[in-house]
Protein backbone atom coordinates (compact mmCIF):
# COMPACT_ATOMS: atom_id res chain seq x y z
CA UNK A 1 0.00 0.00 0.00
CA UNK A 2 2.60 2.36 1.26
CA UNK A 3 4.44 1.72 -2.40
CA UNK A 4 1.52 2.33 -3.87
CA UNK A 5 1.28 5.40 -2.33
CA UNK A 6 4.81 6.31 -2.93
CA UNK A 7 4.16 5.65 -6.45
CA UNK A 8 1.25 7.95 -6.84
CA UNK A 9 3.45 10.78 -4.73
CA UNK A 10 6.62 10.45 -7.11
CA UNK A 11 4.98 10.24 -10.31
CA UNK A 12 1.84 12.49 -9.23
CA UNK A 13 2.02 14.97 -12.02
CA UNK A 14 2.21 12.63 -14.48
CA UNK A 15 -0.55 11.01 -12.93
CA UNK A 16 -2.43 14.21 -12.11
CA UNK A 17 -2.30 15.67 -15.72
CA UNK A 18 -4.72 12.87 -17.23
CA UNK A 19 -6.99 13.95 -14.64
CA UNK A 20 -6.52 17.63 -14.90
CA UNK A 21 -7.91 16.88 -18.76
CA UNK A 22 -10.43 14.77 -18.03
CA UNK A 23 -12.20 17.31 -16.06
CA UNK A 24 -11.61 20.00 -18.32
CA UNK A 25 -13.11 17.41 -20.73
CA UNK A 26 -16.52 17.64 -18.57
CA UNK A 27 -16.38 20.99 -18.04
CA UNK A 28 -16.09 21.35 -22.05
CA UNK A 29 -18.70 18.57 -22.63
CA UNK A 30 -21.06 20.47 -20.66
CA UNK A 31 -20.64 24.00 -22.17
CA UNK A 32 -20.95 22.94 -25.60
CA UNK A 33 -24.44 20.61 -24.88
CA UNK A 34 -27.12 22.91 -26.88
CA UNK A 35 -30.23 23.45 -24.53
CA UNK A 36 -32.33 20.60 -23.95
CA UNK A 37 -36.37 20.96 -23.72
CA UNK A 38 -37.92 18.38 -21.29
CA UNK A 39 -41.88 17.74 -21.85
CA UNK A 40 -43.82 16.02 -19.71
CA UNK A 41 -46.92 13.50 -20.04
CA UNK A 42 -48.67 11.84 -16.65
CA UNK A 43 -51.02 8.91 -17.03
CA UNK A 44 -53.37 7.05 -14.73
CA UNK A 45 -53.16 3.71 -14.47
CA UNK A 46 -55.33 1.58 -11.76
CA UNK A 47 -55.91 -1.86 -11.62
CA UNK A 48 -59.25 -2.98 -14.44
CA UNK A 49 -61.97 -3.96 -12.47
CA UNK A 50 -64.20 -4.74 -15.60
CA UNK A 51 -61.59 -6.46 -18.10
CA UNK A 52 -59.12 -8.23 -15.46
CA UNK A 53 -55.51 -8.96 -17.09
CA UNK A 54 -54.76 -12.50 -16.32
CA UNK A 55 -50.60 -11.10 -16.15
CA UNK A 56 -51.62 -8.35 -12.97
CA UNK A 57 -48.95 -8.74 -10.35
CA UNK A 58 -50.34 -8.15 -7.30
CA UNK A 59 -47.08 -7.20 -5.38
CA UNK A 60 -46.61 -3.78 -7.91
CA UNK A 61 -48.48 -1.19 -7.78
CA UNK A 62 -50.16 0.00 -10.95
CA UNK A 63 -47.74 2.90 -12.00
CA UNK A 64 -44.84 0.46 -10.99
CA UNK A 65 -46.07 -2.22 -13.82
CA UNK A 66 -47.06 -0.21 -16.20
CA UNK A 67 -43.92 1.76 -16.07
CA UNK A 68 -41.95 -1.58 -16.85
CA UNK A 69 -44.12 -2.68 -19.83
CA UNK A 70 -43.94 0.79 -21.44
CA UNK A 71 -39.90 1.21 -20.32
CA UNK A 72 -39.51 -2.37 -22.17
CA UNK A 73 -41.28 -1.11 -25.08
CA UNK A 74 -39.32 1.71 -25.38
CA UNK A 75 -36.29 -0.53 -25.87
CA UNK A 76 -38.16 -2.22 -29.01
CA UNK A 77 -37.31 -0.50 -32.62
CA UNK A 78 -41.17 -2.03 -33.65
CA UNK A 79 -42.52 0.55 -30.80
CA UNK A 80 -40.35 3.33 -31.08
CA UNK A 81 -40.48 3.23 -35.20
CA UNK A 82 -44.46 3.54 -34.58
CA UNK A 83 -43.66 6.42 -32.45
CA UNK A 84 -41.22 8.03 -34.98
CA UNK A 85 -44.32 8.02 -37.72
CA UNK A 86 -46.66 9.01 -35.11
CA UNK A 87 -44.84 12.04 -33.84
CA UNK A 88 -43.20 13.11 -37.60
CA UNK A 89 -39.75 12.03 -35.93
CA UNK A 90 -38.90 10.23 -38.64
CA UNK A 91 -39.39 12.32 -41.08
CA UNK A 92 -37.57 15.12 -39.41
CA UNK A 93 -34.81 12.71 -39.50
CA UNK A 94 -35.05 11.90 -43.21
CA UNK A 95 -35.33 15.62 -43.77
CA UNK A 96 -31.96 16.42 -41.21
CA UNK A 97 -34.32 18.54 -39.80
CA UNK A 98 -33.85 17.02 -36.10
CA UNK A 99 -30.48 17.91 -36.47
CA UNK A 100 -30.92 20.11 -33.60
CA UNK A 101 -31.34 17.58 -30.99
CA UNK A 102 -27.73 16.46 -31.55
CA UNK A 103 -24.81 16.97 -29.88
CA UNK A 104 -22.35 19.51 -30.65
CA UNK A 105 -20.03 16.64 -31.22
CA UNK A 106 -22.10 14.73 -33.07
CA UNK A 107 -23.33 18.09 -35.16
CA UNK A 108 -19.25 18.73 -35.70
CA UNK A 109 -18.53 15.34 -36.54
CA UNK A 110 -21.38 15.16 -39.02
CA UNK A 111 -20.46 18.33 -40.55
CA UNK A 112 -16.84 17.11 -40.98
CA UNK A 113 -17.90 13.48 -42.50
CA UNK A 114 -19.79 15.69 -45.32
CA UNK A 115 -17.38 18.26 -45.67
CA UNK A 116 -14.77 15.13 -46.50
CA UNK A 117 -17.70 13.44 -48.81
CA UNK A 118 -17.62 10.55 -46.43
CA UNK A 119 -21.38 10.86 -45.32
CA UNK A 120 -24.51 10.82 -47.11
CA UNK A 121 -27.24 13.76 -47.08
CA UNK A 122 -29.67 12.44 -44.42
CA UNK A 123 -31.77 12.79 -47.72
CA UNK A 124 -30.56 9.56 -48.39
CA UNK A 125 -30.88 7.52 -45.39
CA UNK A 126 -32.89 4.61 -46.16
CA UNK A 127 -35.94 3.61 -43.98
CA UNK A 128 -33.93 1.03 -42.12
CA UNK A 129 -31.88 3.84 -40.61
CA UNK A 130 -33.89 6.25 -40.00
CA UNK A 131 -35.95 3.49 -37.74
CA UNK A 132 -32.40 3.12 -36.45
CA UNK A 133 -31.88 6.60 -35.43
CA UNK A 134 -35.74 7.08 -34.43
CA UNK A 135 -35.17 3.82 -32.17
CA UNK A 136 -31.64 5.26 -30.42
CA UNK A 137 -33.25 8.61 -30.01
CA UNK A 138 -36.30 7.75 -28.14
CA UNK A 139 -35.21 4.88 -26.45
CA UNK A 140 -32.12 6.87 -24.86
CA UNK A 141 -33.78 10.49 -24.41
CA UNK A 142 -37.10 9.12 -22.96
CA UNK A 143 -38.06 8.34 -18.91
CA UNK A 144 -40.60 6.78 -17.40
CA UNK A 145 -41.17 7.26 -13.70
CA UNK A 146 -44.09 6.08 -11.32
CA UNK A 147 -44.37 9.13 -9.72
CA UNK A 148 -47.04 8.30 -7.23
CA UNK A 149 -48.93 4.19 -7.27
CA UNK A 150 -51.21 5.19 -10.25
CA UNK A 151 -49.51 7.90 -11.97
CA UNK A 152 -46.67 7.56 -14.81
CA UNK A 153 -44.64 10.47 -15.56
CA UNK A 154 -43.49 10.02 -18.80
CA UNK A 155 -40.62 12.91 -19.74
CA UNK A 156 -38.47 13.14 -23.07
CA UNK A 157 -35.86 15.24 -23.86
CA UNK A 158 -35.03 17.02 -27.41
CA UNK A 159 -33.84 19.99 -29.11
CA UNK A 160 -36.73 21.56 -29.55
CA UNK A 161 -39.51 22.17 -27.68
CA UNK A 162 -42.51 20.97 -30.26
CA UNK A 163 -40.41 18.23 -30.85
CA UNK A 164 -40.24 16.86 -27.21
CA UNK A 165 -43.96 17.71 -26.60
CA UNK A 166 -45.35 15.80 -29.97
CA UNK A 167 -42.57 13.20 -28.90
CA UNK A 168 -43.61 12.62 -25.93
CA UNK A 169 -47.68 12.59 -26.71
CA UNK A 170 -46.51 10.24 -29.48
CA UNK A 171 -45.12 7.90 -26.81
CA UNK A 172 -48.32 8.15 -24.62
CA UNK A 173 -50.41 7.56 -27.44
CA UNK A 174 -48.69 4.39 -28.97
CA UNK A 175 -48.59 3.10 -25.43
CA UNK A 176 -52.52 3.49 -25.02
CA UNK A 177 -53.04 2.11 -28.27
CA UNK A 178 -50.75 -0.79 -28.05
CA UNK A 179 -51.86 -2.12 -24.74
CA UNK A 180 -55.88 -1.59 -25.51
CA UNK A 181 -54.97 -3.50 -29.05
CA UNK A 182 -53.14 -6.62 -26.83
CA UNK A 183 -56.42 -6.62 -24.92
CA UNK A 184 -58.86 -6.59 -27.87
CA UNK A 185 -56.90 -9.22 -29.63
CA UNK A 186 -56.98 -11.10 -26.18
CA UNK A 187 -60.78 -10.44 -25.73
CA UNK A 188 -61.52 -11.52 -29.44
CA UNK A 189 -60.00 -14.46 -28.90
CA UNK A 190 -61.65 -15.34 -25.75
CA UNK A 191 -65.04 -14.71 -27.41
CA UNK A 192 -64.05 -16.94 -30.67
CA UNK A 193 -63.21 -19.68 -28.91
CA UNK A 194 -66.09 -19.84 -26.32
CA UNK A 195 -68.52 -19.68 -29.23
CA UNK A 196 -66.77 -22.54 -31.03
CA UNK A 197 -67.11 -23.90 -27.30
CA UNK A 198 -70.83 -22.84 -27.57
CA UNK A 199 -71.32 -24.64 -30.83
CA UNK A 200 -69.95 -28.00 -29.16
CA UNK A 201 -71.77 -27.40 -26.12
CA UNK A 202 -75.48 -27.28 -27.98
CA UNK A 203 -74.26 -30.39 -30.23
CA UNK A 204 -73.38 -32.47 -27.26
CA UNK A 205 -76.65 -31.42 -25.70
CA UNK A 206 -78.76 -32.34 -28.48
CA UNK A 207 -77.45 -35.65 -28.85
CA UNK A 208 -78.12 -36.13 -25.25
CA UNK A 209 -81.67 -35.05 -25.27
CA UNK A 210 -82.18 -37.00 -28.63
CA UNK A 211 -80.65 -40.62 -26.49
CA UNK A 212 -83.31 -39.72 -23.45
CA UNK A 213 -86.29 -39.69 -26.14
CA UNK A 214 -85.46 -42.28 -27.70
CA UNK A 215 -85.30 -44.33 -24.79
CA UNK A 216 -88.59 -43.45 -23.42
CA UNK A 217 -90.12 -44.28 -26.87
CA UNK A 218 -88.31 -47.89 -26.55
CA UNK A 219 -89.60 -47.95 -23.38
CA UNK A 220 -92.73 -46.47 -22.81
CA UNK A 221 -93.17 -48.01 -19.11
CA UNK A 222 -90.27 -45.73 -17.90
CA UNK A 223 -92.86 -42.58 -19.66
CA UNK A 224 -95.07 -42.80 -16.44
CA UNK A 225 -95.22 -40.48 -13.48
CA UNK A 226 -95.14 -43.11 -10.73
CA UNK A 227 -92.80 -45.40 -13.10
CA UNK A 228 -89.44 -46.68 -11.07
CA UNK A 229 -86.50 -45.38 -13.61
CA UNK A 230 -84.50 -48.26 -14.58
CA UNK A 231 -80.54 -47.79 -14.18
CA UNK A 232 -79.99 -46.96 -18.20
CA UNK A 233 -82.20 -44.02 -18.08
CA UNK A 234 -81.09 -42.66 -14.67
CA UNK A 235 -77.53 -42.79 -16.86
CA UNK A 236 -78.93 -41.05 -19.78
CA UNK A 237 -80.86 -38.50 -17.47
CA UNK A 238 -77.84 -37.78 -15.92
CA UNK A 239 -75.91 -36.82 -19.23
CA UNK A 240 -78.52 -34.89 -20.29
CA UNK A 241 -78.28 -32.17 -16.98
CA UNK A 242 -74.04 -32.74 -17.68
CA UNK A 243 -74.59 -31.34 -21.22
CA UNK A 244 -77.22 -28.62 -19.98
CA UNK A 245 -74.73 -27.94 -17.01
CA UNK A 246 -71.84 -27.54 -19.59
CA UNK A 247 -73.63 -25.22 -22.02
CA UNK A 248 -74.43 -23.22 -19.27
CA UNK A 249 -70.80 -22.43 -18.11
CA UNK A 250 -69.82 -21.89 -21.32
CA UNK A 251 -73.06 -19.54 -22.03
CA UNK A 252 -71.48 -17.15 -18.98
CA UNK A 253 -68.35 -17.21 -20.35
CA UNK A 254 -69.06 -16.82 -23.51
CA UNK A 255 -71.23 -13.65 -21.91
CA UNK A 256 -68.27 -12.12 -19.87
CA UNK A 257 -65.74 -12.50 -23.14
CA UNK A 258 -68.59 -10.47 -25.29
CA UNK A 259 -69.03 -7.72 -22.72
CA UNK A 260 -65.10 -7.34 -21.96
CA UNK A 261 -64.73 -6.80 -25.82
CA UNK A 262 -67.82 -4.39 -25.84
CA UNK A 263 -66.02 -2.53 -22.58
CA UNK A 264 -62.59 -2.35 -24.32
CA UNK A 265 -64.49 0.06 -26.73
CA UNK A 266 -65.31 2.66 -24.29
CA UNK A 267 -62.68 5.36 -23.14
CA UNK A 268 -60.84 4.65 -19.72
CA UNK A 269 -62.12 0.49 -19.15
CA UNK A 270 -58.14 -0.76 -19.78
CA UNK A 271 -57.33 1.28 -16.82
CA UNK A 272 -54.74 3.50 -19.11
CA UNK A 273 -56.05 7.32 -19.53
CA UNK A 274 -53.18 10.52 -19.94
CA UNK A 275 -53.71 13.25 -17.19
CA UNK A 276 -51.93 15.93 -18.46
CA UNK A 277 -51.14 15.88 -22.04
CA UNK A 278 -47.47 16.76 -23.37
CA UNK A 279 -47.20 20.46 -23.68
CA UNK A 280 -44.07 22.30 -25.46
CA UNK A 281 -41.37 24.01 -22.61
CA UNK A 282 -41.54 27.41 -22.92
CA UNK A 283 -37.55 27.71 -21.60
CA UNK A 284 -34.76 25.38 -21.75
CA UNK A 285 -34.41 22.34 -19.05
CA UNK A 286 -31.93 22.73 -16.39
CA UNK A 287 -28.25 21.57 -17.45
CA UNK A 288 -27.86 19.92 -13.58
CA UNK A 289 -28.39 16.84 -15.17
CA UNK A 290 -26.07 16.84 -17.54
CA UNK A 291 -23.27 18.21 -15.70
CA UNK A 292 -24.12 15.33 -12.90
CA UNK A 293 -23.38 12.97 -15.66
CA UNK A 294 -20.51 14.56 -16.92
CA UNK A 295 -18.94 14.94 -13.18
CA UNK A 296 -19.82 11.04 -12.27
CA UNK A 297 -18.20 10.33 -15.50
CA UNK A 298 -15.11 12.55 -15.42
CA UNK A 299 -14.96 11.08 -11.49
CA UNK A 300 -15.11 7.33 -12.77
CA UNK A 301 -12.52 8.48 -15.26
CA UNK A 302 -10.14 10.15 -13.32
CA UNK A 303 -10.18 7.45 -10.65
CA UNK A 304 -9.36 4.81 -13.43
CA UNK A 305 -6.51 6.67 -15.11
CA UNK A 306 -4.91 7.16 -11.37
CA UNK A 307 -5.57 3.67 -10.31
CA UNK A 308 -4.51 1.78 -13.26
CA UNK A 309 -1.13 4.26 -13.70
CA UNK A 310 -0.46 3.51 -10.08
CA UNK A 311 0.00 0.21 -10.58
CA UNK A 312 1.60 0.02 -13.96
CA UNK A 313 4.05 2.27 -12.72
CA UNK A 314 4.28 0.34 -9.60
CA UNK A 315 4.68 -2.90 -11.70
CA UNK A 316 6.89 -1.48 -14.07
CA UNK A 317 9.38 0.25 -11.27
CA UNK A 318 12.04 -2.60 -10.92
CA UNK A 319 14.28 -0.83 -8.49
CA UNK A 320 15.09 -1.45 -4.93
CA UNK A 321 13.94 1.75 -2.98
CA UNK A 322 14.12 0.69 0.71
CA UNK A 323 16.06 -1.48 2.59
CA UNK A 324 13.89 -4.33 3.46
CA UNK A 325 13.38 -4.86 -0.23
CA UNK A 326 17.34 -5.67 -0.26
CA UNK A 327 16.99 -8.76 1.97
CA UNK A 328 13.07 -9.37 0.31
CA UNK A 329 14.47 -9.03 -3.13
CA UNK A 330 17.92 -9.37 -3.59
CA UNK A 331 18.41 -11.95 -0.28
CA UNK A 332 21.35 -9.75 0.40
CA UNK A 333 21.96 -8.01 3.93
CA UNK A 334 21.85 -4.62 4.13
CA UNK A 335 23.93 -2.47 6.44
CA UNK A 336 22.19 1.17 5.92
CA UNK A 337 20.53 3.55 3.76
CA UNK A 338 22.04 7.06 3.26
CA UNK A 339 19.51 9.50 2.49
CA UNK A 340 19.11 11.79 -0.22
CA UNK A 341 21.34 14.45 0.44
CA UNK A 342 19.99 18.27 -0.80
CA UNK B 1 30.15 17.31 8.66
CA UNK B 2 33.42 15.62 9.11
CA UNK B 3 36.95 17.51 8.62
CA UNK B 4 40.45 16.31 9.09
CA UNK B 5 43.23 18.27 8.38
CA UNK B 6 46.34 17.38 6.28
CA UNK B 7 49.47 16.35 8.04
CA UNK B 8 53.16 15.40 6.43
CA UNK B 9 53.50 11.62 5.64
CA UNK B 10 55.86 9.55 3.89
CA UNK B 11 58.26 11.02 1.50
CA UNK B 12 56.72 10.52 -1.48
CA UNK B 13 57.39 10.45 -5.73
CA UNK B 14 56.60 13.62 -7.37
CA UNK B 15 56.03 13.61 -10.74
CA UNK B 16 58.06 15.34 -13.13
CA UNK B 17 55.86 19.35 -12.83
CA UNK B 18 55.80 19.37 -17.28
CA UNK B 19 53.84 15.95 -17.10
CA UNK B 20 51.70 17.07 -14.54
CA UNK B 21 47.56 17.07 -15.20
CA UNK B 22 46.57 20.85 -14.92
CA UNK B 23 44.16 19.40 -12.29
CA UNK B 24 46.31 18.49 -10.17
CA UNK B 25 47.97 21.62 -10.26
CA UNK B 26 44.36 23.07 -9.30
CA UNK B 27 43.30 24.23 -5.79
CA UNK B 28 44.70 22.12 -2.49
CA UNK B 29 41.60 23.26 -0.41
CA UNK B 30 40.37 19.97 -1.16
CA UNK B 31 43.27 18.68 0.46
CA UNK B 32 43.11 20.74 3.50
CA UNK B 33 39.41 19.35 4.22
CA UNK B 34 37.40 15.85 3.55
CA UNK B 35 33.97 17.43 3.38
CA UNK B 36 31.21 14.32 3.83
CA UNK B 37 27.51 15.01 4.65
CA UNK B 38 26.77 14.36 8.20
CA UNK B 39 24.15 11.83 7.48
CA UNK B 40 26.37 9.88 5.24
CA UNK B 41 29.11 9.59 7.72
CA UNK B 42 26.38 8.39 10.70
CA UNK B 43 24.69 5.44 7.81
CA UNK B 44 28.67 4.59 6.94
CA UNK B 45 29.24 4.42 10.71
CA UNK B 46 27.19 2.08 11.58
CA UNK B 47 27.51 0.31 8.48
CA UNK B 48 31.52 -0.15 9.34
CA UNK B 49 30.43 -1.26 12.64
CA UNK B 50 27.93 -3.70 11.27
CA UNK B 51 30.86 -4.86 9.06
CA UNK B 52 33.49 -5.58 11.31
CA UNK B 53 34.30 -2.11 12.60
CA UNK B 54 38.05 -1.94 13.91
CA UNK B 55 39.00 -5.34 12.66
CA UNK B 56 38.43 -5.10 8.90
CA UNK B 57 41.18 -5.50 6.91
CA UNK B 58 40.68 -4.78 3.39
CA UNK B 59 36.91 -3.62 2.14
CA UNK B 60 35.80 -3.09 -1.48
CA UNK B 61 33.32 -0.70 -2.15
CA UNK B 62 31.57 -1.63 -5.33
CA UNK B 63 28.27 -1.45 -7.03
CA UNK B 64 26.99 -2.62 -10.42
CA UNK B 65 26.52 0.51 -12.39
CA UNK B 66 28.34 3.87 -12.21
CA UNK B 67 27.04 6.64 -10.74
CA UNK B 68 25.77 5.04 -7.54
CA UNK B 69 27.88 7.19 -5.07
CA UNK B 70 30.20 4.53 -4.49
CA UNK B 71 33.70 6.80 -4.47
CA UNK B 72 31.77 9.10 -2.03
CA UNK B 73 30.78 6.31 0.36
CA UNK B 74 34.16 4.45 0.14
CA UNK B 75 35.71 8.24 1.11
CA UNK B 76 33.32 8.14 3.88
CA UNK B 77 33.94 4.57 5.40
CA UNK B 78 37.82 5.29 5.48
CA UNK B 79 37.21 8.31 7.17
CA UNK B 80 35.05 6.29 9.61
CA UNK B 81 37.83 4.02 9.88
CA UNK B 82 40.39 6.78 10.83
CA UNK B 83 38.31 9.13 12.83
CA UNK B 84 36.56 5.73 15.07
CA UNK B 85 39.41 3.28 15.38
CA UNK B 86 42.39 5.58 15.08
CA UNK B 87 43.58 3.51 12.14
CA UNK B 88 45.87 4.27 9.70
CA UNK B 89 43.84 3.86 6.21
CA UNK B 90 44.62 3.59 2.62
CA UNK B 91 41.87 4.82 0.41
CA UNK B 92 42.86 2.73 -3.34
CA UNK B 93 41.68 3.82 -6.28
CA UNK B 94 41.36 0.74 -8.26
CA UNK B 95 38.62 2.31 -10.75
CA UNK B 96 41.35 2.14 -13.41
CA UNK B 97 39.36 3.59 -16.55
CA UNK B 98 38.05 6.25 -14.74
CA UNK B 99 39.80 7.10 -11.48
CA UNK B 100 38.22 10.25 -9.38
CA UNK B 101 39.88 9.80 -5.85
CA UNK B 102 43.08 11.78 -6.82
CA UNK B 103 41.28 14.21 -9.46
CA UNK B 104 38.95 14.96 -6.79
CA UNK B 105 41.00 15.51 -4.04
CA UNK B 106 44.18 17.21 -6.34
CA UNK B 107 46.25 14.57 -5.55
CA UNK B 108 49.16 13.30 -7.94
CA UNK B 109 47.41 10.96 -10.35
CA UNK B 110 50.66 8.76 -10.74
CA UNK B 111 52.62 7.22 -9.60
CA UNK B 112 49.61 4.30 -7.99
CA UNK B 113 48.26 1.59 -8.30
CA UNK B 114 49.46 0.76 -11.69
CA UNK B 115 52.75 1.40 -11.37
CA UNK B 116 53.03 -0.44 -7.64
CA UNK B 117 51.51 -3.66 -9.74
CA UNK B 118 54.35 -2.99 -12.03
CA UNK B 119 56.79 -2.55 -9.61
CA UNK B 120 57.97 0.68 -10.98
CA UNK B 121 57.05 2.78 -7.49
CA UNK B 122 57.59 1.43 -4.13
CA UNK B 123 54.39 1.26 -1.44
CA UNK B 124 55.37 4.50 0.34
CA UNK B 125 56.24 6.60 -2.98
CA UNK B 126 51.85 5.75 -4.06
CA UNK B 127 50.85 6.56 -0.44
CA UNK B 128 49.61 10.07 -0.64
CA UNK B 129 48.25 11.65 2.15
CA UNK B 130 44.88 13.10 2.29
CA UNK B 131 44.70 14.46 5.91
CA UNK B 132 45.99 12.87 9.18
CA UNK B 133 46.40 8.83 8.99
CA UNK B 134 43.99 8.71 5.84
CA UNK B 135 46.34 8.05 2.81
CA UNK B 136 44.96 8.00 -1.17
CA UNK B 137 46.79 5.84 -3.39
CA UNK B 138 45.27 6.97 -6.95
CA UNK B 139 44.89 4.30 -9.85
CA UNK B 140 48.15 5.10 -12.18
CA UNK B 141 49.01 5.46 -15.38
CA UNK B 142 48.06 2.11 -17.22
CA UNK B 143 50.68 0.25 -19.53
CA UNK B 144 48.34 -2.23 -20.25
CA UNK B 145 44.72 -3.01 -20.52
CA UNK B 146 42.66 -2.16 -17.31
CA UNK B 147 41.36 -6.12 -17.15
CA UNK B 148 44.97 -7.14 -18.08
CA UNK B 149 46.62 -4.52 -15.16
CA UNK B 150 43.82 -5.77 -12.68
CA UNK B 151 44.54 -9.24 -13.41
CA UNK B 152 47.98 -8.44 -12.13
CA UNK B 153 46.77 -6.40 -9.06
CA UNK B 154 45.10 -9.06 -7.89
CA UNK B 155 47.23 -12.11 -8.73
CA UNK B 156 50.54 -10.30 -7.25
CA UNK B 157 48.67 -9.43 -4.30
CA UNK B 158 49.91 -5.76 -4.51
CA UNK B 159 46.94 -4.94 -2.07
CA UNK B 160 49.08 -7.01 0.44
CA UNK B 161 52.29 -4.78 -0.21
CA UNK B 162 50.24 -2.04 1.03
CA UNK B 163 48.82 -3.58 3.97
CA UNK B 164 52.26 -3.45 5.44
CA UNK B 165 52.23 0.14 5.96
CA UNK B 166 48.33 0.98 6.79
CA UNK B 167 46.15 -0.79 9.28
CA UNK B 168 43.27 -0.99 6.83
CA UNK B 169 42.89 -0.62 2.84
CA UNK B 170 38.88 0.68 1.54
CA UNK B 171 39.31 0.39 -2.16
CA UNK B 172 37.21 2.33 -4.40
CA UNK B 173 36.52 -0.21 -7.13
CA UNK B 174 35.09 -0.54 -10.67
CA UNK B 175 31.34 -1.14 -11.15
CA UNK B 176 30.94 -4.67 -11.51
CA UNK B 177 29.36 -4.33 -15.20
CA UNK B 178 30.11 -2.24 -18.18
CA UNK B 179 32.47 -4.60 -19.27
CA UNK B 180 34.82 -3.11 -16.67
CA UNK B 181 37.57 -5.25 -14.57
CA UNK B 182 34.82 -5.25 -11.68
CA UNK B 183 34.13 -8.78 -11.81
CA UNK B 184 38.31 -9.13 -11.05
CA UNK B 185 38.87 -6.97 -8.55
CA UNK B 186 36.15 -8.57 -6.37
CA UNK B 187 38.25 -11.20 -5.89
CA UNK B 188 40.89 -9.44 -4.12
CA UNK B 189 37.98 -8.92 -1.10
CA UNK B 190 37.21 -10.96 1.39
CA UNK B 191 34.23 -7.85 2.47
CA UNK B 192 32.81 -6.14 0.20
CA UNK B 193 30.24 -3.51 0.35
CA UNK B 194 27.95 -3.03 -2.61
CA UNK B 195 26.64 0.16 -3.01
CA UNK B 196 22.79 1.11 -4.99
CA UNK B 197 21.61 4.33 -5.66
CA UNK B 198 17.94 3.68 -4.51
CA UNK B 199 15.03 4.04 -7.37
CA UNK B 200 17.49 3.51 -10.15
CA UNK B 201 19.54 0.69 -10.63
CA UNK B 202 17.02 -2.28 -11.74
CA UNK B 203 17.01 -5.19 -9.78
CA UNK B 204 17.76 -7.57 -12.90
CA UNK B 205 21.26 -6.10 -13.46
CA UNK B 206 22.37 -6.13 -9.52
CA UNK B 207 21.26 -10.04 -9.78
CA UNK B 208 23.19 -10.03 -12.84
CA UNK B 209 26.29 -8.34 -10.96
CA UNK B 210 26.26 -9.89 -7.91
CA UNK B 211 25.35 -13.49 -9.35
CA UNK B 212 29.00 -13.94 -10.14
CA UNK B 213 30.80 -12.80 -6.87
CA UNK B 214 32.60 -15.82 -5.10
CA UNK B 215 31.94 -13.77 -1.41
CA UNK B 216 28.26 -12.45 -1.12
CA UNK B 217 28.60 -8.57 -0.53
CA UNK B 218 27.20 -6.58 2.14
CA UNK B 219 24.46 -3.89 0.54
CA UNK B 220 24.56 0.11 1.71
CA UNK B 221 21.48 1.77 0.01
CA UNK B 222 22.18 5.42 -1.27
CA UNK B 223 20.55 8.14 -2.41
CA UNK B 224 17.08 7.00 -0.83
CA UNK B 225 14.67 9.43 -0.96
CA UNK B 226 10.73 8.81 -0.11
CA UNK B 227 8.23 10.73 -1.86
CA UNK B 228 5.32 10.93 0.45
CA UNK B 229 4.40 14.61 1.99
CA UNK B 230 5.22 14.97 5.39
CA UNK B 231 1.78 14.58 6.54
CA UNK B 232 1.53 10.90 5.28
CA UNK B 233 5.28 10.29 6.72
CA UNK B 234 3.34 11.12 10.08
CA UNK B 235 0.36 9.53 10.09
CA UNK B 236 2.31 6.22 8.47
CA UNK B 237 4.81 6.90 11.08
CA UNK B 238 7.82 6.54 8.32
Amino acid sequence: MLRLLETFFRHRLLLLGPVALVIAGSIGWVVIQPPAYDSSVRMWVERQTLVPDPNSNPYLSPAQEQAAVLTELLSTKYFDSKVGKRSRLADSIRTGAAGSQDGMMTRVTQALARALGRAGSPAELSSSQVDDQVAAIISSRTIVIPTGPEVITLTFRAGSSDLAARVAQAIADQYLEETLANQRVQADAAVAFYTSQMKQSQADLSVADKAVDDYLLANPGQRGANAIPDARLVQLRRDDDAAHQRLQTVQDKLDQARLNRVALDQVGVNGLRVLDRAEAPTSPSSIRKVALEATGVGLVLATLIVVVGVLVLTWMDSTIRRPQEVEDILDLRPVGSVPRVG
Amino acid sequence: MAAVSRDSLPARHEPKPEIRPESARRSKKAVDEVRIPKQMMEVCRSASLLLGGPNIRRLGITSTLREEGRSSIALAMAVVQREDYGRVVALVDMDLENPTVARGHGLELWPGLAELARHEATSQEVLQPLSDGLLVVSAGALAASAARTMTDIVKDNTLGELEHHVDVIIADMPPLLGGGPGSAAALAFRDLLLVIRAGVTPVARIKEATEDLQVVPHVLLNDTRTSLPRWLRRLTGR
